[in-house]
């Protein structure tokens, strides 16, 4: 798996490439800590190129939600499709999660609210 | 003789007559074709108006003139019975009361009696008040039909204002004329009889024209239908034929129908492919949901097309389920007082006053609904209307039904086709034959279970006086295992020839070329090794794979091999280790596959490692050709009608000298 | 709508799941690594009409993870066998290792409850409290979300033996079809 970053003005973009499995999800994990400290506020994972998530990618994208949420920043996580979108409907987590359906409403989204 | 001849001429017969032969030739140039049922009815007419007044003609030439009248009678009550019988046809109810039959009777008996004795004067009066009763009898019941009660009403409602009106208007003439003679005033037998009787043609080609304003719309009707229709199937193949895309099909479907009714809205509904539900396709206008919507869904247009859209109908409820579950058309003209629909009040926002619902099929499975609604009381879909739904319907599932099987070809195709190419990929990586080495003997066996492989083996020169065997079995299927292949594959010949390298190194390489690439099958288990024809030393290293078995000639037994280690493909930094050994001439190796190992019988009995050596021990002493036979038939005798679940793969080596 | 009952994990040794009969079965080291290499071996017996094969893969790999991490401590010296069978209609799995065994299975199934209740009334704050699962073995790898969804995919039942260090799971796949007859 690997992440890129891009910016929109104020919006931080990751896009994520690969599988986020039990081995590499703690590298998206590590990346928005980092992100954070350099004070970034807001967030949109796009997902589009992720076919595969595990629990452990889910935790991790479960943390980075709820450190987001409790710093009153934004975070907005787009493009989610197939097994993946089936895994997070599985578990239930599809009002927890802030959803967008593509990159452009994710940073309409973060600006307008 | 010349009196004679003034009769007959200056008879009012004649214009009876002749107004009856019209009326008949009438009746006689209206064909069957134009369908008009009440023609047996006024043919009958006919008939009773040319007897009777044959009839008449013979009393009034027999002198028996007070017997014309219980005959003008009866022929009143003939026509009168025509009329009525023309009436059933349409309200399907009997007029033939006893009260009209019973009037009748008596005035006729009093007729027939007046005949007998002298003349009274009652009679004329008799005949005319009977007639004019029975006419405003037949008038009555002709009044009594509405559009409402009587389908079809329309042209007896049009017919009988005037039918009833002249008739009676006439009639009331020859009764008011009676002091002038009545019947036998030859202005009331010359003039106004047959006008009684042309009436009934006029009535007739009343009739006849409403009919053929009928047929002449239909055909228009149909017309323009059939122009819509080529338009629509026109439009449809190119839809089609530009994309395959059912939505688009679908969206096209829907608003030509909407069109195509003058409908307020239109949508299609497909049964899901799971569940028994049906979920909306495509819609198109204001299609209100034909069920209870919550009150905040109803406040924006926008929520509500997305909880139209989001929910599921299940089959055989709401006017949708019923048609999808019934298999039939659903024709609602006036939702009205009908208790399907949900939503009949002028009053709701959601109203819909009329409803077409037609199924989307394919013999007798139904995939879907074509609805189209009218929002506006005062346009109410027409049976015409009605049928063009249908035929759309009719269509359309022809089309999608095409659509489908050949999006399903496509997709079989495409997953053979995959099959294929990966078959092909394959057979470049096989060793197209075992190469003969001076002083070894090989043989090799490759099997795959289901078209492709994941087993891939090979047998390399890499240098002079040693040769290097490699097995290896790829997780995975199709394409992405047989693109895995290939890179092992070409990583091995292009590294195992340097001088340096040794099998350990070369798995080292091997994994770390094909580790850390995304998305792919990328794991694998090799076993590898180098054998120096001089030296006799062979070096053996593997990832996760079989140990390798050697088959001492000497001492008759088994050694096996194995070195530590993962598959490769997992972590690019695993180093792998050999191991070494010396060989002896009649030694011999088998590199080994889990298809072989593991190959089931019927009851699920693994052939396991000791039949194969067994196999290997009990004719040790054949070369390793006639070996590779001996152990496929013994696995095929153990395996017996099971089907194959592995790939089966395996090399032999015998040292020679 | 009307709500589904909330499914529970069950303790059944003698659950129809746990019948061995006609399955294949493999045994392997518990190395954390190979965790998905071995559901990759498990699951190419898998046909591939089966839909949405990958999240099949997925729940697999769950499981086998959960019986390598917690069940036998990532000790490479401690097997883990499983048997497995599938058809285009069913996907069958038992999952067996050497550990102390599952012993949080009631608190875990009061803690689901919980949490399915929280989001059927659309609790999204709350919910927030109930989205992962923790014990004390839980290390910050794990999502501690995994059994939340084996729970719905495993349609068949997920059930452990007496010992709780054996899991059997199955699945229906839903059979896909065009239309329905008249009269259904």
């Amino acid at each position: 798996m690997d992440l890129k970053i891009r910016k929109h003005s104020e919006t931080y973009i990751i896009d994520v490439n690969g599988e986020m499995d039990l081995y590499n999800s703690y590298k998206l994990k590590e990346l928005v800590m980092k992100m954070l400290e350099k004070k970034v506020e807001q967030f949109v994972i796009n997902m589009e190129n992720v076919d595969y998530i595990d629990s452990s990618g889910i935790g991790a994208l479960i943390y980075i939600c709820s450190t987001i949420k409790k710093m009153n920043l934004k975070l907005i996580i787009c493009n989610i499709h197939g097994s993946v979108k089936k895994v997070i409907e599985l578990t239930k987590l599809m009002g927890y999660f802030p959803i967008a359906g593509t990159v452009d409403e994710a940073i309409q989204k973060i600006t307008t609210v | 003789m010349a009196q004679f001849f003034q009769t007959i001429l200056v008879n009012p017969l004649w214009a009876k007559w002749i107004a009856v032969f019209a009326f008949y030739l009438f009746t006689r140039n209206l064909s069957l074709e134009r369908s008009l049922l009440v023609l047996d009815d006024f043919r009958r007419l006919v008939l009773v108006l040319f007897f009777s007044d044959a009839l008449w003609a013979i009393l009034g030439f027999s002198g028996l003139l007070a017997f014309q009248l219980p005959l003008m009678i009866l022929q009143q009550v003939f026509a009168t019975g025509v009329y009525l019988s023309i009436l059933t046809r349409y309200t399907k109810q009997n007029y033939l009361s006893l009260a009209f039959l019973l009037v009748n009777a008596v005035v006729f008996l009093a007729a027939l009696a007046a005949a007998f004795l002298s003349f009274p004067w009652y009679a004329n009066y008799l005949d005319s008040m009977v007639i004019i009763f029975d006419w405003a009898y037949v008038g009555y019941n002709y009044y009594q039909v509405s559009q409402y009660n009587t389908p079809k009403s329309g042209v007896l409602i049009a017919a009988r204002g005037t039918l009833i009106k002249l008739t009676i208007t006439i009639q009331v003439i020859i009764a008011v004329l009676i002091p002038w003679g009545g019947y036998q005033n030859l202005a009331v037998q010359t003039l106004l009889i047959p006008i009684t009787y042309l009436v009934n043609g006029w009535v007739l080609s009343f009739w006849e024209r409403w009919n053929y304003k009928k047929i002449v719309h239909q055909q228009n009707v149909v017309k323009k239908d059939l122009a819509a229709q080529y338009d629509f199937m026109t439009k449809i193949g190119t839809a089609i034929t530009e994309k395959l895309d059912i939505d688009q099909v679908l969206d096209f479907v829907v608003k030509s129908a909407v069109k195509v009714a003058s409908a307020d809205g239109g949508a299609i509904f497909l049964v899901d492919e799971f569940d028994d539900v049906l979920r909306v396709k495509a819609v198109e206008g204001d299609f209100p949901p034909p069920y209870e919507v919550p009150e905040k869904v109803k406040l924006k247009i926008a929520t509500l097309t997305n909880y139209l859209t989001a929910t599921p109908i299940p089959l055989g409820k709401t006017v949708v389920g019923e048609c999808a579950a019934s298999g039939k058309t659903l024709y609602i003209r006036d939702s009205k007082n009908d208790p399907r629909m949900v939503h009949n009040s002028r009053l709701d926002q959601l109203f819909v006053s009329s409803i077409v619902l037609t199924p989307l099929m394919q013999g007798k499975k139904v995939f879907g609904v074509l609805a189209v609604v009218s929002k506006k009381s005062t346009h109410l879909f027409t049976k015409e209307q009605m049928e063009q739904i249908k035929t759309f319907g009719d269509y359309t599932s022809l089309t999608i039904n095409s659509l489908y099987t050949y999006l399903q070809l496509l997709e079989k195709q495409e997953m053979e086709r995959e099959v294929g190419i990966a078959a092909e990929i394959q057979g470049q990586l096989l060793p197209s034959h075992v190469p003969q080495i001076a002083s070894i003997s090989l043989a090799a066996y490759s099997l795959p279970a289901k078209g492709v492989s994941g087993d891939y083996y090979d047998i390399i020169n890499i240098r002079k006086g040693q040769v290097l065997l490699t097995v290896c079995d790829v997780a995975g299927k199709g394409v992405p295992a047989s693109l895995v292949m290939v890179m092992i594959r070409t990583i091995i010949h292009l590294v195992a020839h340097q001088p340096t390298m040794t099998v350990s190194r070369i798995l080292d390489i091997v994994n770390w070329g094909i580790a850390g690439r995304i998305s792919l099958d990328r794991f694998a288990t090799v076993a590898m090794l180098t054998y120096d024809f001089s030296s006799h030393r062979l070096e053996y290293s593997n990832a996760a794979h079989h140990p390798l078995l050697v088959f001492r000639a000497e001492s008759q037994t088994f050694e096996s091999f194995d070195t530590e280690g993962i598959p490769i493909g997992l972590e690019r930094k695993t180093r792998y280790t050999q191991i070494n050994t010396t060989l002896n001439i009649g030694d011999i190796l088998i590199l080994y596959t889990d298809g072989i190992i593991e190959a089931m019988d019927e009851r699920g009995n693994q052939y396991t490692l000791e039949s194969l050596q067994k196999v290997i021990q009990e004719h040790s002493g054949e070369p390793p050709e006639k070996l590779k036979k001996l152990i496929i038939a013994d696995v095929d005798r153990f395996v017996g009608k099971a089907k194959q679940h592995d790939d089966q793969t395996f090399v032999l080596m015998r040292v020679e000298h | 709508m009307s709500q589904e009952p909330i499914k529970e994990i069950l303790i059944n040794e003698n659950h129809p799941l746990f019948d061995k009969t006609g399955m294949f079965s493999k045994e392997f080291p518990s190395d954390f690594r190979q965790i998905r290499y071995f559901t990759l071996l498990i699951v190419q017996k898998a046909p591939p009409e089966i839909k949405e094969i990958n999240l099949l893969e997925q729940q697999i790999s769950e499981i086998i993870k959960n019986a390598v991490k917690h069940g036998n401590r990532n000790n490479p010296d401690k097997k883990i066998r499983i048997w497995y069978s599938f058809s285009t209609s069913h996907a069958h799995l038992i999952v067996q290792d050497e550990g102390e065994g599952f012993q949080g299975i009631e608190e875990w199934n009061a803690f689901n409850r919980k949490r399915v209740q929280l989001f059927q009334e659309q609790n999204f704050d709350e919910l927030g409290n109930f989205v992962s699962y923790r014990t004390q073995r839980s290390d910050e790898h794990d999502g501690g979300n995994a059994m939340f969804a084996a729970i719905e995919y495993w349609n068949d039942g997920v059930v452990y033996n007496t010992a709780r260090n054996a899991v059997a799971v199955g699945k229906t796949f839903p059979l896909r079809r065009v239309g329905v007859d008249i009269g259904s």
